[in-house]
């Protein structure tokens, strides 16, 4: 089995330099979700972790065969709202550039976005823009696709276990603004929360060491978007493994 | 599809900028043109108000702004913002000239008057042209063969601005900037308002061009002569193959008729022009207008009665012109025949803030924007997006709303 990833940058699912991946605190607790899966960890694996920067995803997704995107009430019905396409057009290219690598194993392509991030500045729906993800890898015939779009950004996890010590977190998904430039914006609150909590700031290292300690724990964090990563990859082991065909 | 055999030469000058005061909803308006540019908004929010602006422009240059208000039906009254208690309006063209540079033309007019009351044209500080309190001052020509005119007394009445009362034999006197900005405001064409009753009507004056909805066309295409219009032919027949001639001849009294030749199963057939389909009728009158001169040309809704298949070769035609070009559209279609890089330089969106103002920013200096354009269209981009909640992203990057 192998996992390709594309993320935002170095402090969610992490980024590449020379060819050589440094993984992220997302990809690590990701990594970390598998592992109790299948009992082994993807990312210490040599061949079984894969990472595809936004400039390259870009670059592909300029040349796709155009799929029929003129909008209409069928195309939103089929997963074309507004403020979408951006995540449709990403994961169609996640899944081209898996495709052009002619893996020799199933591949799980896992693309995160943050739902409110440069693209979007706020506007659109988590929900929709998950669907838009997923239908780009419907629209691709790939079954191994995890739609990760956090809401409103990874930032929003971490502070859930940090700051919130696991309890009501889905509250920080409804209320939190993903613009870092607005006053208390979420990455103004890890950094605060990092600092009184653990005398750090909210660089990659930090938290992937946070994370490494298990003081980040995915499984304990409950939060919509984060749960929907979660179940996601249990669907496409088990469609890997031959457990249970996918919908 | 390129149609890129054009052998026309540019003007040498383009609109760069325009800063305009209460022209309509235009108050403390900004905007900035590149050579082809592409108007872009949800409806009401001023796209044709800035077409218009900027014909009102050339019509100060061409005097007789009555007349030009007759034409649109309009009253000395409308011109002037509802928006503000001010009656002038003031405005500042910034036109770029090949080896002059920056010259900006700024001016004060007054709708009572039907004249500018104030205008100054200016390379840096060297102030070309100045008109005010009804006196002239012309800067003397770059080879010093001309002395200055100074606080010459206007003793005449005139309409628009003074420079339309100033011949070319004078003008070419002075500075060459003077005479350059001015044929360059004769020859911008607006076409805002196309329609196929007018494009069809048969005519008999070409002077000034294709008028607003299209009259005048038929004349325009006889005056071209038959050299030039076999080359439109040529073009159109690659999305035309039927099309075999363009015919305009004279009638009785000057009147111009327009008919096509249709060649199907080896028999050719003519049709009048009232039998001809809109969207050819548009096609000829783009490309009659661009044969005509080499001015800035305006369209406003050029996706009006143009098939899909034929907006490509529109597009295409009008980004790789010589002539500056500003048009306006609703269509994603249209947006997505856009290259990236032009699209970049010249798209503008155009929305009105809570104060009913119009405002502008090239569209892709938006963040979300320019991201969505990595991994889509122009059009995909445009239509994808929320643009009622656009407006609170160009508000975060500081595009503040002017006060009245």
């Amino acid at each position: 089995m192998i996992i390709v990833f594309s993320g935002e940058g170095p402090t969610d699912l992490g980024s590449t330099y020379a060819g050589t991946f440094s993984p992220g605190p997302v990809a690590l607790m990701i990594n970390r979700w598998i592992f109790k899966r299948i009992g082994y960890s993807l990312l210490e694996t040599n061949g079984a972790n894969y990472y595809v920067c936004k400039a390259t995803l870009a670059d592909i997704a300029k040349q796709l065969p155009r799929a029929a995107l003129l909008r209409g009430k069928k195309a939103d019905r089929g997963g074309l709202s507004l403020e979408t396409r951006y995540y449709f057009q990403n994961a169609r290219a996640l899944v081209a550039w898996i495709r052009e690598q002619r893996l020799e194993q199933p591949a799980i392509a896992l693309l995160f976005r943050d739902a409110d991030g440069t693209a979007s500045a706020g506007r659109g729906e988590w929900e929709h823009k998950v669907n838009s993800v997923i239908h780009g890898f419907h629209f691709e015939n790939y079954p191994y696709g995890v739609a990760a779009i956090a809401k409103p950004k990874s930032e929003a996890w971490f502070l859930c276990a940090v700051r919130y010590n696991y309890a009501n977190c889905q509250s920080i998904e409804a209320s939190s603004s993903g613009n870092d430039a607005s006053p208390n914006s979420l990455k103004q609150q890890l950094e605060a929360a990092m600092h009184q909590r653990f005398g750090c700031g909210c660089s990659r290292d930090d938290l992937n060491q946070i994370v490494s300690d298990g003081l980040i724990d995915e499984q304990e964090i409950d939060m919509q978007s984060l749960n929907l990563v979660k179940s996601q990859c249990n669907d496409v082991v088990d469609l890997i493994f031959g457990i249970s065909p996918r919908a | 599809m390129p149609v890129s055999n054009c052998v026309e030469v540019g003007s040498g000058i383009q609109l760069t900028k325009l800063h305009v005061e209460n022209f309509k909803s235009l108050v403390n308006f900004d905007i900035s043109f590149s050579k082809f540019s592409c108007l872009i908004g949800l409806n009401g929010s001023g796209k044709t108000t800035v077409l218009q602006f900027i014909d009102f422009l050339s019509q100060l240059s061409k005097g007789d702004t009555l007349d030009w208000l007759k034409t649109r039906q309009w009253s000395s009254s409308d011109l002037h913002s509802k928006l503000t208690s001010q009656r002038l309006i003031k405005f500042s063209a910034t036109f770029l000239l090949d080896e002059i540079g920056q010259v900006i033309w700024e001016a004060t007019f007054n709708p009572d008057l039907s004249r500018c009351t104030y205008e100054r044209i200016s390379i840096d500080k060297l102030i070309l042209m100045l008109a005010e309190e009804k006196k002239l001052s012309l800067h003397k020509n770059v080879d010093n063969s001309v002395p200055p005119i100074q606080n010459y007394p206007i003793i005449f009445d005139y309409q628009g601005s003074v420079i339309s009362q100033l011949g070319h034999d004078l003008l070419g006197n002075f500075h060459p900037a003077l005479l350059k900005v001015k044929e360059f405001l004769l020859k911008t064409h607006s076409l805002e308002l196309l329609s196929p009753a007018f494009l069809r009507r048969r005519s008999r004056n070409s002077e000034g061009g294709i008028g607003y909805g299209g009259e005048q066309m038929t004349a325009v295409l006889y005056g071209l002569g038959r050299s030039k219009r076999n080359e439109i032919l040529a073009k159109l027949k690659t999305v035309y193959p039927y099309l075999q001639e363009i015919d305009v001849s004279q009638l009785q009294a000057g009147w111009k008729k327009l008919s096509v030749v249709e060649e199907y199963s080896s028999k050719k057939y003519s049709f009048e022009s009232k039998h001809v389909n809109d969207g050819l009728l548009r096609l000829l009158a783009v490309f009659a207008q661009l044969k005509y001169d080499d001015g800035f040309v305006l369209f406003d809704e050029i996706e009006n009665g143009i098939n899909p298949e034929l907006i490509e070769f529109v597009i295409d035609l009008l980004v790789e012109s010589p002539h500056q070009v500003l048009a306006s559209t609703h269509s994603p279609i249209v947006l997505n025949y856009i290259e990236d890089n032009v699209a970049i330089e010249g798209l503008i969106y155009i929305y009105k803030g809570q104060n009913g103002f119009t405002r502008s920013i090239p569209f892709f200096s938006i963040p979300s924007m320019n991201e969505k354009l990595s991994v889509m269209g122009p059009g995909d981009v445009y239509q994808d997006t929320s643009l009622v909640e656009l407006q609170e992203e160009i508000i975060s990057l500081g595009y503040l709303e002017p006060h009245q």
